[in-house]
């Protein structure tokens, strides 16, 4: 299924949580995985989400890191 | 005329004091993905205690996903007896079932839904009744003489089904969510408040709140959003808390001649919470004494020394429970590279793999695999991943380790592999999630933990050998 993150499409497997996204995510920046630890995730509407949180396809997800 | 009036504009005073009198306030206290946080419990009965103390009348609901998350509960002898005894201590009042009740199959979710003093309410759900399973659509409630009407709804997936393993859901039918949403629209005449509460996530939510505007509550779940503002969507107001109890939404709601007024919520954290019910950390620290973790699972016949053995065995666990052709393990989840011959426990497993990471399965051809393997490499520090089901010869270059200069798969007994055949190739989803490489069709999570498909293989094996197994020949040339 296809996700936007940071409005960038991402495809993942179909059952994805928010987690699986970002990692995808930052795996293509070529950025530390172990940032999504400390990341700050939100949903299309500005919302907190969680990393276990669901992904249904066409998800739109905003990802503010927290660079060390 | 003058007493006519007189008393007509006393009768006026008097019934707007009454209707004034008659305004009451309903606190619904809810919460949502739990799995299984075992821990806050003790700040929550606190919470909720301190809240019924004003108001003995208060509801407390949760919106599904109570387990999955915590051995503690999940591997209890009685899987999630832990999260059903305090829920019952906290007095829940209901909850929606969410797709993560199913983990421990209709078995598991029987004895939960039974054990509970709430019920767990769900409309779009058709249980056979031979399976037993405690489940209602709808549920009125009274409090202060306020009727509220609760309908539960649990998500679908792309499949039509939960997003959970078909075998853990065998036997239960799902139907689509607005349909069966819409089939109770009468319910909005039977009471004064009505609340929708979903296991859907917030998306799902806000379209339900466009298309069902005659309900006063979505109690919300699923997508671990928070919501730390009210939310008021075509004038439904939707909450959710998180995960894990990180928080419960406080949401009143103030109803006048049977009419809602006014309604607010907001968030109160839990985990950070410093005050706690000592009755509900007895029972806490009583379940945390798990004997399950210390329970043998199988025997390991010669002692393991390396990760490619302890790998192996990860991958043909993974490998068989799924019928999988071939599987795929990264050489950094791999969590030890010892193990000495004897008993490995539950503890020693979890220890192995701690993850939680769910199996993912693909299609891919001989080509598609080789690129798999080469990409898991490359994004796991250089390192190369364990396989079952095949083997592989992998030429680095000895000047540079992060370049790969071939790579030839054999077929596990050595012979020569088909490289156009389309293989069943299963991995965790941290693989599935780094690996970004060309392959055709789409793969899909199989909704199973890998740890949890592992120890039921060895669970069955008794006796287990993989002294001597490595399917990975790296050349550095």
């Amino acid at each position: 299924m296809n996700i936007y993150v940071n409005e960038k499409k991402i495809r993942i497997f179909e059952g994805a949580k928010v987690k699986d996204a970002v990692t995808r995510y930052l795996s293509r920046q070529k950025k530390d995985l172990s940032l999504i630890h400390s990341a700050e995730i939100r949903d299309s509407e500005g919302h907190t989400i969680d990393l276990d949180g669901s992904l249904c396809k066409e998800s739109s997800i905003t990802v503010i890191l927290k660079e060390q | 005329m003058k007493a006519f009036l007189k008393a007509t504009l006393l009768a006026l005073l008097f019934g707007s004091c009454l209707q004034a009198q008659e305004k009451k306030t309903i606190n619904i206290l809810s919460v949502n993905d739990m799995h299984a946080s075992i821990e806050h419990f003790p700040k929550l009965a606190y919470i909720v205690d301190s809240i019924r103390q004003t108001d003995p009348e208060l509801l407390v609901f949760s919106a599904g996903d109570n387990r999955t998350g915590n051995p503690l509960n999940d591997r209890y002898e009685d899987p999630s007896y832990p999260m059903t005894a305090l829920m019952n201590a906290v007095g829940f009042n209901g909850s929606a079932i969410g797709n993560h009740e199913f983990d421990a199959t209709v078995t598991g979710f029987r004895s939960q839904s039974n054990q509970s003093n709430f019920k767990y309410i769900c409309a779009n759900i058709d249980p056979n009744d031979t399976l037993k399973i405690n489940v209602q659509p709808f549920k009125f409630f009274e409090r202060n003489g306020v009727r509220i009407g609760v309908l539960g709804i649990i998500q679908r997936g792309t499949n039509g089904l939960p997003d959970t393993h078909p075998n853990n859901i065998k036997g239960i039918k799902f139907y689509p969510e607005e349909e069966t949403i819409a089939k109770y629209k009468w319910m909005r005449e039977q009471c004064d408040i009505l609340i929708l509460l979903t296991h859907c996530g917030f998306e799902a939510d806000v379209e339900f709140a466009k298309k069902f505007p005659y309900f006063d509550l979505i109690i919300g779940g699923h997508s671990h959003t928070k919501l730390d503002k009210p939310e008021i969507h075509n004038g439904v107001l939707i909450t959710q808390t998180e995960n894990k109890l990180k928080y419960l939404s406080h949401t009143q709601i103030e109803v006048e001649n049977h009419k809602v007024v006014n309604k607010t919520t907001h968030l109160v954290p839990v985990k950070k919470f410093n005050k706690s019910v000592p009755e509900i950390q007895a029972m806490v620290d009583k379940f945390s004494d798990n004997k399950e973790l210390q329970r043998p699972v199988v025997t390991i016949d010669e002692d393991l020394t390396t990760f490619n053995e302890l790998g192996y065995l990860l991958c043909d666990g993974l490998q068989k429970m799924t019928d999988a052709d071939i599987a795929i393990q990264n050489f950094g989840g791999i969590r030890y590279g010892e193990f000495p011959k004897g008993t490995m426990t539950v503890n020693d497993l979890l220890r192995l793999d701690p993850f939680g990471n769910e199996a993912v399965m693909y299609e891919l051809t001989g080509e598609e695999l080789k690129s798999l393997l080469i990409d898991c490499r490359l994004h796991d520090e250089d390192r190369s991943p364990v396989i079952s089901g095949a083997k592989y010869e992998i030429t680095i270059d000895k000047k540079n380790n992060q370049k790969v200069k071939g790579l030839k798969l054999f077929q596990e007994n050595g012979k020569a592999f088909d490289m156009k055949k389309r293989y069943k190739v299963v991995v965790n989803s941290y693989i599935a999630s780094i690996c970004d490489f060309p392959h055709e069709k789409d793969e899909k999570s199989l909704f199973k933990v890998c740890s949890d498909l592992l120890m039921e293989y060895l669970e069955n094996q008794k006796h287990v050998n993989y002294k001597g197994k490595d399917t990975v020949k790296e050349i550095f040339r």
